[in-house]
């Protein structure tokens, strides 16, 4: 737990961003800047501030595309995606679209494969550069395609780290606006799940038969999700993890009193089992959630240990925490201990229905920017 | 996880109750009736059989049952008079015996991650190669565990008690596999090329090259019985090999696996379950007689026995009310069956005055009716039979009035009236009584049976929140029966639920619910129109096609590419349960028909009765317009 590798970290936020940007970037700064094209009006403010800052700045603009289906439910909301992408197109001279599909489709039968080509694609584009720096801006990518963006990112920094070489610094950063969050609802879950790519964990080995932990960090609206993921988990102990501290003092209670039924009744959670992680603080997330599963492992050395599944049924800022301690226990540092099997499973959904999308563009100016720092000067 | 179930209903499905012994407790052996049909018919073992229904039907319950874990606790408890049935059924199907088990049922999922191996940048060949080195390796390991597990031994470190010897005909060390061994020298062997398959798919550092991949589905041989030996004593005489969720296998890999398992005709026991989903189209509409394998379709199966099915739900309604930890512990004997009369006295007075005036009304204009007229003034007796009686009445003489009026107004006689009075009739008087005067319709336990539509976990569904009111009633300190007006709320509000859930569940959400909704509107006009015609209710269609203009004769509906829309919205309504097919005799003789009815819970939603019969054809043309072209 001490050798943690962000135990110490940066995370940046709001007002503090363009400060930092100022602070940071030099003439010779070399940028990759990585986003999603998408209908969320939060898809432009990180690039904009960027810009604002460091007008001159050199700056590549990668936007990927993902095709969700022409039956997406999503499909109605082109205007606002191409209203994203004509603003982004007045703040960046060059852009460089990049297309991915979410699913595969073979012979009537749908497979997700987003996650993959999402991989695939950032080890085409980082290879033989030499950015000094890498944005990801997860404010309008899903969240099983930024897990796959920054999980590769981090290995090809890390394989760059272990060669001898500097590595660029990498910052994630996210747009949070937890009303324009509610606003957007998800439909048309999938039916068939799976653990991300890169961080499936081992959990589906049948070599072995130590008790799964599932560690679902929990927002509104999620008892569907819920069910879904532990019907396909069936774990044998749920620790569900709540927003607190939070802007609404009341909110983990509301997540609380909303799911009662399903974590009590259906899922059987003990009420000792429920945690509570800070609601803007991703790298609190990801101590609390290595040190759970370290205390698991260890207190189950019995029966061989534990393997852990991560939910993030959250905010895109919290869930990276759940990214970083997945991939901290999956893909570790030469200097640290053994692996342990830690899986992550999202319940994506096949398009989004916005409650009130002429309301988005209003609340926009209210999002919080926050930049998480994973590699680079201060941790060499 | 906590032991305390203050509400068992809330349990869905099998996979969720870990305990063997809870597991074994709340399961019907009324169950396994589908089982003891095939092996009466000799049709259960030694070859390949699939099991398929929609979610929740109860597929991946009727696979755990075999699993060494609950027939070892079964076995262990078999004198116990809660296990005694299930005991007798499983001894029917020789699975166990008074002296052991017999079966080692390993059930293998195909929810993991088989689907990704059909999305690598790889040949087909290489990838049915992987799929096949996946499925060998860990169809091994879950017999070990699973030899483990009856055998009390522990898993995998015990494992070099056990010991193969394979038959030398087959030369299975090209696989890497020796002639003889121990069971670790097989979980070594598995276990390896689990971890490469899985590593060579599964990292963020780049594909692994490795040649890892096997031909065929070669485990089927090395799993016998024979082969298997503990202290030199074998240790099974069955081994059952389950493919549970094997929909979830990509078609190429779920068509391999199936015409490998159909042309080798091995005297192995391998079980298929599997969603309608992994059928196509023309699969769903089609008949399955005449095919290389055995099938159990387990909603047709209940729907053939219902009284079967109706025993399996009250056996499995009073073991889960009997787990409650709160003081209720019924669950039956606290539904209200009768309308309470008393309490919907002054709604039926008014019922038969409105009535009475209503049939005084039509028949002035004819005296025809007057025999009846004269029946109906002097009718007395228990009011509600009264009112349904009259409400009979109401809707006989609207059907006359619609006729063609070719006879003479001569007066309809008694035996005329009575003749008519049917059950159809008397069951729509029903439905018009209790939507005219909001009295309860859907209540008792007979209903929820109706309601669950031959899928267990629908009935948990309703009865998890009827079982939350008679909770609720013995907390407030009322009377713990939930009268039928409860009833009828509780079941409306969980059927606005599952309406409200659509769209988060089912692709195609705002076509498919857009066709629902058509249909179901469609179906409460033809059924609430005053002279019932299609008494009870319509709550079914048939597709037909579109008539040959003379010149062009069209391709039937289900392979022409302008219905595809319709085909794919029938697909998923069937695959997620919103409507089943059921095959119909009408018209001329031995014509059958295919008719779609909606799934029982959407009948509450449109108002409609639970019992089946009218249904109405529709040509594809028309059903494709209850269809949006677009999301």
């Amino acid at each position: 737990m001490n050798n943690l590798r962000w135990q110490h970290n940066v995370l940046i936020r709001n007002s503090g961003v363009k400060e930092f940007w100022k602070q940071h970037f030099t003439p010779s700064s070399k940028l990759l800047y990585v986003l999603g094209r998408g209908f969320d009006p939060r898809m432009t403010l990180g690039i904009e501030n960027v810009k604002e800052t460091m007008p001159d700045i050199n700056i590549e603009c990668v936007l990927i595309e993902f095709d969700e289906g022409r039956h997406s439910p999503s499909t109605k909301y082109k205007d606002l995606v191409n209203s994203n992408h004509t603003k982004l197109k007045s703040i960046v001279d060059t852009i460089n679209l990049q297309k991915i599909s979410a699913w595969s489709k073979s012979e009537g039968k749908k497979i997700r494969v987003g996650d993959r080509q999402a991989a695939e694609l950032i080890g085409t584009i980082l290879q033989g550069k030499d950015y000094t720096d890498i944005i990801v801006d997860i404010s309008a990518l899903p969240r099983s395609i930024f897990f796959a963006i920054i999980g590769k990112m981090l290995t090809i920094v890390d394989d760059e780290i272990t060669q001898g070489k500097p590595g660029p610094n990498f910052f994630v950063l996210a747009a949070e606006n937890a009303d324009i969050d509610f606003k957007i609802v998800e439909e048309e879950l999938d039916e068939d799940l799976g653990y991300q790519h890169g961080l499936a964990g081992n959990i589906d080995s049948y070599a072995d038969s130590q008790p799964i932990i599932w560690l679902p960090l929990l927002g509104e609206g999620k008892k569907t999700h819920l069910d879904k993921a532990n019907q396909f988990i069936k774990p044998s102990e749920i620790c569900p993890i709540l927003p607190f501290p939070s802007k609404n003092p009341r909110r983990s209670d509301n997540i609380f009193m909303e799911h009662q039924e399903m974590l009590f009744d259906v899922l059987r959670v003990e009420a000792q089992n429920i945690m509570y992680v800070p609601e803007q603080n991703p790298f609190e997330v990801y101590k609390k959630l290595i040190s759970t599963i370290e205390n698991y492992d260890n207190s189950l050395s019995a029966l061989k240990g534990c393997k852990a599944v991560l939910s993030t049924f959250c905010s895109k800022l919290l869930s990276i925490g759940a990214l970083l301690a997945a991939y901290e226990l999956t893909y570790p540092q030469k200097q640290q201990g053994s692996t342990l099997d830690v899986g992550v499973l999202h319940v994506d959904s096949q398009g989004y229905n916005i409650n009130d999308p002429k309301s988005l563009e209003s609340l926009r100016d209210k999002s919080e920017l926050f930049v998480i720092w994973l590699t680079g000067i201060p941790y060499q | 996880m906590s032991n305390k179930l203050r509400n068992p209903f809330k349990m869905r499905a099998s996979e969720r109750i870990e305990s063997d012994v809870s597991f074994l407790r709340l399961y019907s052996h009324v169950a396994l009736e589908a089982l003891i049909d095939k092996n009466n018919k000799s049709e259960l073992w030694n070859q390949v059989m699939f099991i398929r229904s929609s979610p929740g039907a109860g597929k991946t319950s009727l696979l755990r049952i075999f699993e060494p874990n609950s027939l070892h606790t079964l076995f262990t408890h078999r004198s116990s008079p809660d296990y005694r049935e299930l005991f007798n059924a499983l001894k029917k199907l020789e699975v166990i015996s008074d002296e052991s088990v017999q079966v080692i049922g390993l059930i293998l999922s195909g929810t993991r991650n088989y689907g990704i191996l059909d999305n690598l940048n790889i040949s087909d060949g290489q990838k049915l190669r992987l799929f096949y080195a996946l499925l060998n390796s860990r169809i091994v390991l879950a017999f070990l565990k699973g030899a483990c597990d009856l055998c009390k031994l522990s898993f995998p470190d015990s494992l070099d008690v056990l010991k193969f010897t394979l038959n030398a005909r087959n030369d299975f060390q090209s696989f890497g596999i020796p002639n003889t061994g121990t069971g670790r020298d097989l979980y070594l062997w598995a276990s390896q090329i689990e971890r490469n398959v899985q590593h060579s798919i599964d990292s963020f550092r780049p594909l692994r090259e490795d040649k890892i991949g096997h031909d065929e589905f070669f485990v089927i041989d090395v799993l016998k019985p024979q082969n298997f030996t503990l202290a030199g004593k074998s240790i099974c005489s069955k081994i059952l090999i389950m493919l549970d969720d094997a929909h979830k296998f990509t078609v190429m890999q779920r068509n391999s696996l199936v015409k490998y398992l159909v042309e080798r005709r091995s005297d192995s026991n391998v079980w298929i379950s599997e969603r309608l989903e992994a059928l196509q189209p023309e699969d769903h509409f089609a008949s399955f007689n005449g095919r290389d394998y055995q099938e159990i379709n387990l909603e047709k199966f209940w729907a053939n026995h219902q009284a079967q099915f109706e025993k399996i739900l009250l056996l499995v309604a009073s073991k889960r009310a009997a787990m409650s930890t709160d003081q209720i512990n019924s669950f039956i004997e606290n539904l209200e069956t009768d309308l309470e009369e008393d309490v919907y006295e002054t709604k039926i007075k008014t019922a038969l005055e409105t009535i009475r005036a209503s049939i005084a009304k039509m028949a002035s204009y004819s005296s025809k009716f007057d025999t009846w007229i004269k029946y109906v003034n002097e009718l007395t007796g228990h009011p509600l039979e009264t009112a349904l009686v009259l409400k009979q009445i109401e809707i006989l003489i609207s059907r006359n009035l619609g006729k063609t009026q070719l006879a003479f107004d001569f007066p309809l006689t008694l035996d005329e009236l009575k003749d008519k009075m049917d059950g159809g009739t008397a069951a729509a008087a029903l439905l018009f009584l209790s939507k005219e005067y909001k009295i309860p319709y859907y209540y008792g336990f007979r209903n929820l049976v109706k309601i669950s539509t031959n899928n267990i976990e629908q009935f948990l569904a309703f009865s998890s929140e009827l079982f939350e009111g008679i909770l609720s009633n013995g907390i407030a300190g009322n009377q713990v029966l939930l009268t039928t007006e409860i009833q009828e709320k509780i079941i409306k509000k969980v059927v606005e639920e599952k309406w409200k859930e659509l769209p988060k569940l089912i692709p195609q959400s705002n076509q498919v619910i857009s066709f629902l909704t058509e249909f179901g509107n469609f179906s409460t006009k033809e059924t609430y129109k005053a002279n019932a015609p299609y008494a009870p209710s319509v709550s079914g269609f048939s597709v037909v096609d579109n008539p040959s203009n003379g010149f062009i004769s069209e391709e039937p509906w289900l392979k022409n590419a302008i219905h595809q829309r319709l085909v794919s919205v029938l697909s998923i309504c069937l695959a997620y349960n919103l409507l089943d097919i059921k095959e119909v005799n009408q018209g001329v003789k031995g014509k059958v028909w295919k008719v779609f009815y909606l799934n029982r819970w959407l009948c509450i939603k449109f108002n409609l009765p639970l019992n089946y019969g009218g249904w109405r054809q529709r040509k594809a043309d028309e059903l494709l317009k209850w269809i949006p072209a677009h999301e």
